[in-house]
């Protein structure tokens, strides 16, 4: 790598993390300057100070929960994509449920599922499920029709038959749409098993939330939040690094 | 592959020469006439242009006899047949865009036609390996077959599109405007390139068909150049290009011929 190259990288990390020390550092004079009290606005110090090695357990119970519901919805949805397009009768017949499930705010949902299914794992997993389903079917349909306008006329020409045009086409030309929904279902998975943990848990960041906001330990739910984001952020580049293998050819075609 | 064999054999018996023959044939999108009943005959051993404006829907014709369009009116025949599924002979259809899978290299890509032909998911044999590899050097991109489409340049998508087209070894041709997304030199090296492959004989080629807007292009490369004028297409005129090859634009004998068609293809009121 040239020297410019690494000043400009160097450059691209500076000038946002100057930026956020800015910023944390304004928000601990304000704190101190202003004597705001604690359970209000806990100073970034106060926050960093207080961590606790629980906390690990508890971003452990809400990432397991929001992962398996992720890997769930993932699967069930690419599953749900291909009979749509394979078969048009089904999308005609299922895709007003997709909708209502959409549209049907997982907040509502929630309490059912916890009733159903108890105030374990599995009510998180599936609210995680619910809200992160509907994105990747939409997006995988869209890939899966994506190709059809341009290379219909040569696979006809082949004499390709329908099962070769998935196999051969219409799969690996989703893939790209399919690993841009995964990015924004796997933050969206994060919300439900939260949410589900704010109705009824022992364990998670949700919980946690819920708890220390009652007690007005302030300083635990920022840590709290900051971990949600934390987990979201890792998923995000976890995903983006696959995608950079394995749709390595996307670069260029998409955007 | 056996079986085919026995039908080219069966249908090159009963129709000597004729590959493609239309008789007052209609073709129609929706409610919209595109091709409004066309005579044309289309004899082995000929690089034939399909000439007209844009949209005329001389395209529609290609489209037609590879079997992608159904006939809406009059007939037509491959060989003896009717188009599509049934054909006796191997149709290959170039479009203008290359449609190479980004995902695959060119060698990949050049295969593909073999692995839908045979239902061989993604491996060849390595008769076929070989065989796509000789095609990557008749078009020039041997040092490229594991390269990817984004890696090449526009003309090179095209030829490797080429590549894949012959690889289904077609007995007749299609080229829709092939190299029309193409700048000009890029367009005229290849139009020479196609031409000398199609005169090496080392394809099975029995026939030629290319659509296109350019009279230049219709009569530097065609044996015969079918006129067509708006839409819905209608047949203006044949007219027989007769020059030795490699044809000179700036020879006087190749200056008449445009001025010949130019005047074919003039909307007569």
């Amino acid at each position: 790598m040239s020297i410019v190259m690494s000043r400009a990288l160097n450059r691209a990390w500076a000038i946002p993390l100057a930026f956020v020390i800015g910023v944390l550092a304004l928000w601990q004079g304000l704190v101190v300057g202003l004597a705001i009290p604690e359970y209000l606005l806990p100073a970034p110090l106060v926050i960093v100070e207080t961590l606790d090695r629980s906390l690990l357990t508890e971003i452990a119970y809400t990432a397991g929960e929001a992962l398996c519901g992720f890997v769930i919805a993932s699967g069930l949805a690419f599953a749900a994509a291909i009979a749509f397009v394979r078969f048009r009768t089904i999308e005609q017949g299922l895709f007003p449920f997709a909708i209502t499930l959409k549209t049907t705010p997982i907040v509502a949902i929630a309490p059912l599922l916890v009733l159903w299914l108890g105030t374990g794992w599995w009510s998180k997993v599936a609210a995680a499920v619910l809200i992160s389903f509907f994105p990747v079917l939409v997006n995988t349909v869209k890939g899966l029709k994506a190709p059809e306008a341009d290379f219909q006329d040569p696979f006809r020409t082949m004499r390709a038959d329908p099962a070769q045009i998935f196999r051969k086409l219409r799969i690996p030309y989703c893939l790209p749409y399919f690993f841009s929904a995964l990015k924004i279902s796997s933050s969206l998975a994060i919300v439900g098993a939260i949410v589900g943990e704010f109705v009824g848990a022992e364990h998670g960041l949700g919980y946690l939330i819920v708890i220390s906001s009652a007690h007005l330990e302030t300083p635990t739910v920022f840590q709290a939040i900051g971990a949600a984001a934390l987990i979201g952020i890792a998923m995000f580049y976890l995903l983006e690094w696959v995608e950079k293998r394995v749709v390595f050819w996307a670069q260029v075609e998409l955007e | 592959m056996n079986m085919r064999a026995v039908l080219r054999e069966a249908a090159g018996t009963q129709v000597e020469s004729m590959l493609v023959h239309a008789d007052a044939l209609r073709l129609r999108y929706g409610e919209v006439e595109a091709v409004g009943g066309v005579s044309l005959a289309i004899e082995s051993g000929e690089f034939v242009s399909l000439l007209g404006p844009s949209g005329c829907g001389k395209s529609s014709i290609l489209r037609a006899i590879a079997g992608l369009v159904p006939v809406a009116g009059g007939e037509l025949r491959i060989a003896g047949g009717p188009p599509g599924e049934g054909a006796g002979l191997q149709i290959g259809m170039m479009f203008q865009k290359p449609l190479l899978l980004p995902w695959r290299t060119t060698l990949e890509n050049v295969q593909l036609p073999v692995e839908i032909a045979m239902h061989s998911g993604s491996h060849v044999g390595r008769v076929e390996r070989q065989l796509a590899m000789d095609l990557l050097r008749i078009v020039g991109l041997a040092d490229f077959a594991d390269a990817y489409p984004h890696q090449l340049s526009g003309g090179m998508q095209q030829r490797a599109a080429l590549a894949r087209t012959l690889m289904s070894d077609p007995d007749i041709l299609l080229l829709d405007e092939p190299f029309g997304a193409l700048d000009e030199f890029t367009r005229e090296t290849l139009n020479e390139e196609l031409l000398s492959i199609w005169r090496s004989g080392r394809t099975r080629l029995k026939a030629i068909v290319m659509v296109t807007h350019s009279i230049p292009e219709a009569v530097a490369m065609s044996d015969r150049i079918i006129v067509l004028g708006p839409r819905p297409a209608r047949l203006l005129d044949v007219v027989a290009v007769r020059l030795p090859h490699p044809r000179d634009p700036a020879d006087p004998g190749f200056a008449r011929m445009l001025g010949q068609v130019r005047t074919a293809a003039r909307p007569k009121s």
